[in-house]
């Protein structure tokens, strides 16, 4: 009897422990946002319920820091080895996550993930292109194209859209008429406008390296070429002749406000614009056009791209990167990505989401299919590039178009910045 | 000595409260500035001697003396416009009229709003393309051309520091009402009955008296303006051409945009020591003159 008795208990006991193991299994998981707004943290809330519904043993916190410091804020969590599994993170910045060792090489769980054959090609590129390994999975993409103001280009006259930087110069300046308040181009003036000017001129200079569209296959810095001057001249013409004289000082507000005006019918920008100008104008209003093509025949683009990343020190990276396939699949994605009106990495969230079947959005389609583009990035992991982009390049390309300087002077100075 | 024990006592807390979240950035901003402190390279923070502040020196990008000059600019016509403009609203303020506190309370608004909001606010008013105050001054019929206000490198200063006055002017406004309104009526009576007229009055009695005040908000104001790079930021990034780049904004530069922290608490100690310097002999030189 006591036996038995001693038995039975040893059994609760064991069960005891076994259910308390089970209990224990139940992995929770950090995720810092940097891209914080309240209506985009309710997006990932939802998103992660969803999770949760489906993944029982995974719980998953979501950290939201203030925009503003929230890069800086998740660097620091990052640097004093806080517990973070997951982050999201930015193009800018990345790059300086993965040279302080912050970030989780992710090659073993990519390698093993079906789905990857579901993302975009220039998803898979950017994920591939900072440092060493592959170190986050972006979750949507920025890519520049011509947006242009049908309407406005119809009443002024201008049926055929510009292919070529030739003609694109030439029908700014034919529909710029100041008298009238009309001008053509809404150009970027302030915050970091080489994002801007530097894809625009490349298209002019043939044979730039794809891991860094500053140099040329021989090694001569892009702007110090004939390409590059020709393109640098284009451009000032297309600033004093078809541009507003203000827009030397226009930042992302600007240009959107000349575009939706009509004053600027024609807009490079990324994708995300489109979520901007939608409330104030009607699909048949405005699309887009692929960036027209320089003397190269080639269009060089960059991505742009925020992504997840898993962090070094997180001691689930297998559950993390499970969390991470979840926010990239088409749905989540597409809700994710209708909510900035980025393109999504996911092939399939362009049929999961009607904003993407948008016809402005198959110019982003055919510009990326299209056989003249070719992917290329700036020096973005270079810890110089972010003083090139906000205070050098700014200053001297302000300096040119208000000629203050010549474009030899601005080559002199990106030149000599960079040592090339 | 055992009631100074217990003052003490009920002084740490304020004083721990302070050093934690005062001293401690201070002298932790003060170090930085001598170390190679990027988030770029977080793994390598040593210290490197004076080489931040060589950097920001000799830089061949930005003109440190053009900063320098701009911030001088940026400070002194702030100070001298919002100090006469807000001395006169409280010379117009000290009587008492219908419907006073109400016209009080919409002209020290300004006061009460944040930094980056003026600076939103203002950039549309003086928008070279659609902005309200070229628009005006084109139905006037002053010009005839849109002016550049904030595109064009040789106005574009002016332009902010109009935007820094209108909102300095209530600050200036309120201290100085306050400080006016304790001047005693009998001063100017016997000023009057000895043949003063209004301007002698102001400069013999109210000026004077009420030195004291006029001599700490000007301290604290031109402190407070070198230390406001909010409006400048949200108005033109310091543009056109570093045209009204100051040492506030490229210290948020430094820090948000290139996540340099060395350089950037370089440029907080360049301001630190320069304001220090400068409250030092200000003090020294309105020392006494105060008790006129």
């Amino acid at each position: 009897m006591k036996k038995t008795i001693m038995l039975c208990l040893a059994m609760i006991l064991l069960l005891g422990i076994a259910s308390g193991a089970l209990a224990d299994d139940t992995v929770t998981l950090t995720f810092a946002e940097t891209m914080t707004s309240p209506e985009r943290t309710l997006v990932l809330q939802n998103a992660i319920e969803a999770f949760e519904a489906e993944h029982p043993n995974i719980k998953v916190e979501l950290v939201s820091p203030p925009y503003e410091s929230a890069e800086t804020k998740v660097a620091s969590m990052l640097a004093v080895g806080q517990e973070v599994d997951i982050v999201e993170i930015r193009d800018n910045s990345v790059g300086a996550w993965i040279n302080n060792g912050f970030l989780y090489g992710l090659d073993d769980l990519v390698k093993d993930w079906d789905g990857k054959d579901q993302l975009v090609d220039a998803a898979l590129l950017a994920g591939a292109s900072m440092g060493d390994a592959t170190y986050f999975i972006p979750q949507y993409l920025y890519v520049k194209a011509l947006m242009v103001r049908t309407d406005i280009l119809e009443k002024l006259g201008v049926t055929e859209m510009p292919k070529t930087t030739d003609e694109f110069l030439a029908v700014c300046k034919q529909i710029t008429d100041p008298a009238k308040g009309q001008y053509a181009f809404a150009l970027r003036g302030i915050g970091s406008p080489c994002k801007t000017t530097d894809i625009m001129w490349a298209t002019e200079v043939s044979d730039l390296r794809l891991d860094n569209f500053y140099l040329t296959e021989d090694g001569t810095f892009f702007m110090d070429t004939d390409g590059g001057r020709k393109a640098m001249k284009d451009y000032y013409e297309l600033f004093t002749e078809a541009c507003p004289p203000d827009s030397v000082n226009w930042g992302y507000n600007d240009q959107i406000n000349g575009f939706v005006s009509g004053i600027t019918p024609f807009l490079v920008q990324d994708p995300d614009a489109v979520g901007s100008v939608m409330g104030s104008l009607t699909p048949d209003q405005y699309t887009a056009i692929p960036m027209p093509v320089g003397a190269s025949g080639t269009r060089y683009l960059d991505y742009g791209y925020a992504g997840l990343a898993v962090a070094a020190n997180s001691e689930h990276p297998a559950e993390a990167f499970e969390f991470i396939k979840y926010m990239i699949s088409a749905e989540v994605n597409a809700s994710i990505c209708e909510f900035y009106g980025a393109l999504p990495v996911n092939k399939g969230a362009y049929e999961a989401s009607k904003m993407f079947e948008l016809p402005v959005y198959k110019a982003w389609a055919d510009e990326m299919a299209d056989e003249a583009t070719v992917f290329t990035k700036f020096p973005l992991e270079d810890p110089r590039f972010t003083e090139y982009a906000s205070t050098v390049h700014l200053a001297a390309i302000q300096s040119y178009l208000l000629g203050q300087s010549t474009a030899e002077d601005m080559i002199k100075t990106c030149k000599d910045f960079w040592g090339y | 000595m055992k009631t100074d024990k217990w003052y003490l006592l009920m002084i740490l807390p304020a004083l721990a409260f302070i050093c934690f979240f005062i001293f401690y950035p201070l002298l932790q901003g003060g170090v930085m500035a001598f170390q190679n402190y990027s988030l770029f390279n977080l793994k390598d923070i040593h210290f490197i001697g004076l080489e931040n502040f060589k950097t920001i020196i000799n830089s061949k990008s930005v003109n440190f003396w053009q900063i320098m000059f701009n911030t001088l600019k940026w400070t002194v016509l702030s100070l001298i416009l919002q100090f006469l403009l807000g001395f006169l609203l409280a010379m117009m303020l000290r009587k008492p009229f219908k419907g006073r506190s109400l016209y009080c309370g919409f002209v020290f608004y300004p006061w009460a709003l944040c930094g980056f909001a003026i600076g939103l606010i203002w950039s549309w008013l003086f928008n070279g393309q659609f902005g309200v105050i070229n628009d005006l001054l084109m139905k006037i019929g002053i010009i005839k051309e849109n002016i550049g206000w904030l595109s064009n490198p040789k106005i574009a200063m002016y332009s902010v520091v109009i935007s820094n006055v209108w909102y300095g002017i209530p600050y200036f406004g309120i201290m100085l009402l306050a400080a006016l309104q304790s001047v005693p009526n009998d001063l100017y009576e016997a000023a009057k009955l000895d043949g003063a007229n209004g301007i002698q009055q102001l400069f013999h009695v109210t000026i004077p008296y009420i030195k004291p005040t006029i001599i700490s908000t000007v301290l604290l104001r031109s402190m407070w303006i070198v230390n406001f790079p909010d409006l400048i930021y949200a108005m033109t990034n310091g543009g056109p051409v570093n045209s009204t780049h100051i040492l506030g904004t490229m210290m948020i530069n430094k820090v948000y945009k290139e996540f340099d922290y060395g350089q950037g608490s370089a440029y907080g100690v360049i301001i630190m020591v320069l304001l220090l310097t400068y409250a030092v002999i200000y003090l020294r030189v309105t020392k006494g003159k105060g008790e006129d």
